[in-house]
């Protein structure tokens, strides 16, 4: 292939940094929105630190409620990074380049809040001070403490390699932008001039990186999974939980990834960028981690369902026809079974509402699976605490633990949102240069080589 | 052995709660509580008698709880004979709740339809020692951390944070290798 006209090489890049620090009043609504819901998470916080966590409907039986439920969906969301990142990297597959970083900023914000949600979690935040200085080496707790900090570093670290070469292009680009924005970038850009060595040199640190950060990422799931396998609890009690949590996580990832970037799509109007052809290929994605999750769910409540045995009969009747039953079936209904059917048909995958209609089904269930992997066997112990208050062998999540379970999950959206705003949403350098390599075809973009004949928004 | 001693025989002493449901066929009773025990078993017999007649109370349904931290621990139970008796065994494999090594035995009538709900309850001292003179050793749960344990923690958590160093470092001769000078 040959090398991208210079002109149309410009164009390129004049359109991917038209979003950078531009006003959308689709967004600037949601940016509103959704700071105003983590306005009132704060402040249900701080009626939860003030009056503790009797404000909260954890009691003796359910310690875990929809904090660490929303932990495990974090953690779990943010594995998507490693798969974009690493696993497609591996695996040879050119349409990952314009994904990369936003897959990226997925797992940062991602990763974020998922430190965030023990703490909310904490009657005595300040006290995780003392996990570090009194930490036992044994306790899966700890482990989880260190894999997600080094996940959140690796995650950070990895979302600034790429940008290096777009940080330079900025730097000389947007001439016209604020004096302490062209600082920050020249500072951030570390003298990129996109010379050998320093190409040899990035590549080199990106393709450590990339090795590193998947053993990390799984890590960091698989640990959380033994947060809750280490017990002896019905449920929980299980060799499956690891390998449960990490497909759980990838199908979960891959969902809302598809959602994000079908948003993008539209509202930064990147449809020459994020194609059908990404779509389809993310679609063939989540449809075999559907099936293989609804394969491991068929394996963890199937077996000891077939067993019944006495432990573990009170958890799964709950699950299969009591008060949990209606999202229990309806995430192995409407979150794996439909989905797969969808996902199966060619027309359905290659259709971009279809696509996203099937993720927002597997990301909802994959969030109520996260409720029902928690609550319901904490609800069923092996021993049961004899006369144990009214309201104690019960669950339903007060005001002050919606509020924040809400304000997160809009903390995590606007995260993402606030990324994109100092950078451009596609990774400009690598793009273009997979283009000249391999052509659109293969990288997925379309018409981008002709496009000084597409009307944009940046033209 | 005067432990033994003190909890072969303990008479019950006190009504500690009384009634809740107050119904007019219903009696009021008394239970008085006997203790021995054997090399292995507490042996508890309870005499259930009427308050108002001092005459043995038959069927009346017993349950006998030990109290722990988080909440009471049910032990045995049983329904009185003609005699107002009944005779139950628990394991006197029970520590002591507090440093004098003492728990508490509490004797319920609960939703009898003979009796009203009362609860009857004796202190007895463990034959187990408070705290454990030594820590139960288990494994990785233990007090103290296997040393492969540890060992294998810092390495991995080590090699992953050197390489993130190395990286960075990667990056600081990225910045070398720039021909112009950053102001």
């Amino acid at each position: 292939m040959e090398k991208l006209n210079p002109e149309i090489k410009n164009q390129i890049e004049n359109e991917l940094l038209s979003t950078v620090g531009r006003r959308y009043r689709q967004e600037t609504f949601w940016v509103i929105f959704l700071g105003l819901i983590c306005v009132g998470g704060t402040v249900a916080w701080i009626i939860q630190l003030r009056k503790g966590l009797g404000v909260t409907a954890m009691r003796d039986y359910v310690s875990w409620g929809l904090y660490i439920s929303l932990l495990f969906f974090f953690v779990g969301v943010s594995l998507i990074g490693a798969l974009v990142s690493c696993v497609l990297r591996m695996s040879g597959a050119k349409w990952r380049y314009p994904l990369i970083r936003i897959a990226e900023a997925v797992t940062l914000s991602a990763i974020f809040f998922a430190g965030f949600m023990p703490v909310l979690d904490m009657g005595r935040p300040e006290r995780l001070y003392y996990l570090i200085t009194h930490g036992r080496i044994q306790s899966p707790i700890l482990w989880d403490v260190v894999a997600i900090a080094t996940y959140f570093i690796g995650s950070v670290i990895y979302f600034y390699l790429p940008l290096i070469p777009d940080l330079a292009i900025m730097r000389d680009k947007l001439t016209d932008a604020p004096k302490w924005r062209r600082k920050l970038w020249r500072w951030l850009a570390m003298g990129w001039e996109d010379n050998l060595l320093q190409r040899r040199l990035l590549k080199k640190a990106m393709l450590i990186l990339c090795i590193v950060i998947l053993p990390v990422a799984i890590s960091v799931h698989t640990i959380s999974a033994w947060l809750i396998a280490f017990t002896l609890r019905p449920g929980w009690n299980s060799t499956i939980m690891g390998p449960y949590f990490v497909f759980g996580a990838l199908m979960a990832g891959t969902a809302i990834m598809i959602l994000i970037i079908a948003k993008l799509r539209h509202g930064y109007r990147l449809e020459h960028y994020l194609t059908p052809k990404h779509f389809n290929n993310l679609a063939k994605i989540l449809l075999a981690l559907t099936a293989f999750y609804l394969y491991l769910n068929i394996n963890k409540y199937g077996v000891p369902a077939y067993k019944m045995a006495k432990e573990e009969k009170a958890v799964l009747n709950d699950l299969f026809y009591g008060n949990n039953s209606f999202f229990f079936w309806f995430t192995q209904i409407a979150g794996l079974v439909i989905p797969i059917i969808i996902l199966s048909f060619k027309r359905f995958r290659q259709s971009i509402k279809w696509v996203v209609t099937a993720s927002v089904m597997v990301l909802l269930g994959a969030l109520i699976n996260r409720y029902l992997i928690v609550v319901p066997n904490m609800l069923h112990p092996f021993v049961p605490i004899q006369h144990a208050q009214h309201g104690y062998a019960s669950y339903n999540p007060t005001l002050i633990e919606w509020a924040i379970t809400a304000s997160s999950l809009a903390g995590f959206v606007l995260l993402i949102i606030l990324l994109f705003k100092p950078f451009p949403v596609i990774t400009m350098w690598e793009v273009t240069e997979e283009v000249e390599k391999r052509g659109e075809k293969e990288i997925g973009v379309e018409n981008i080589i002709t496009l000084q004949n597409i009307p944009t928004h940046a033209s | 052995m005067q432990a033994n001693k003190i909890y072969n025989f303990i008479f019950l002493s006190f009504l500690l709660t009384t009634t809740v449901a107050a119904q007019d066929e219903k009696i009021n009773g008394n239970i008085a509580l006997h203790l021995s025990s054997n090399d292995s078993m507490y042996v508890v017999t309870a005499t259930v008698t009427n308050i108002a007649t001092q005459q043995p109370a038959k069927d009346v349904e017993l349950t006998f709880y030990v109290q722990r931290t988080f909440g009471l621990m049910k032990v045995a139970d049983g329904t009185t004979d003609s005699t107002g008796i009944i005779t139950a065994e628990f394991s006197s494999d029970i520590r002591g709740h507090d440093a004098t090594k003492n728990f508490l035995l509490i004797a319920k009538v609960e939703e009898s339809d003979v009796m009203k709900d009362t609860a009857f309850q004796v202190s007895i001292q463990s034959k187990l020692t408070f705290p454990a003179d030594k820590p139960i050793p288990r494994s990785i749960a233990g007090a103290h951390a296997p040393w492969w344990l540890v060992v294998s923690f810092i390495a991995a958590v080590g090699v992953v944070w050197l390489l993130f160093v190395y990286v960075l470092y990667l990056v600081y001769r990225i910045k070398k290798a720039s021909m112009k000078v950053i102001s």
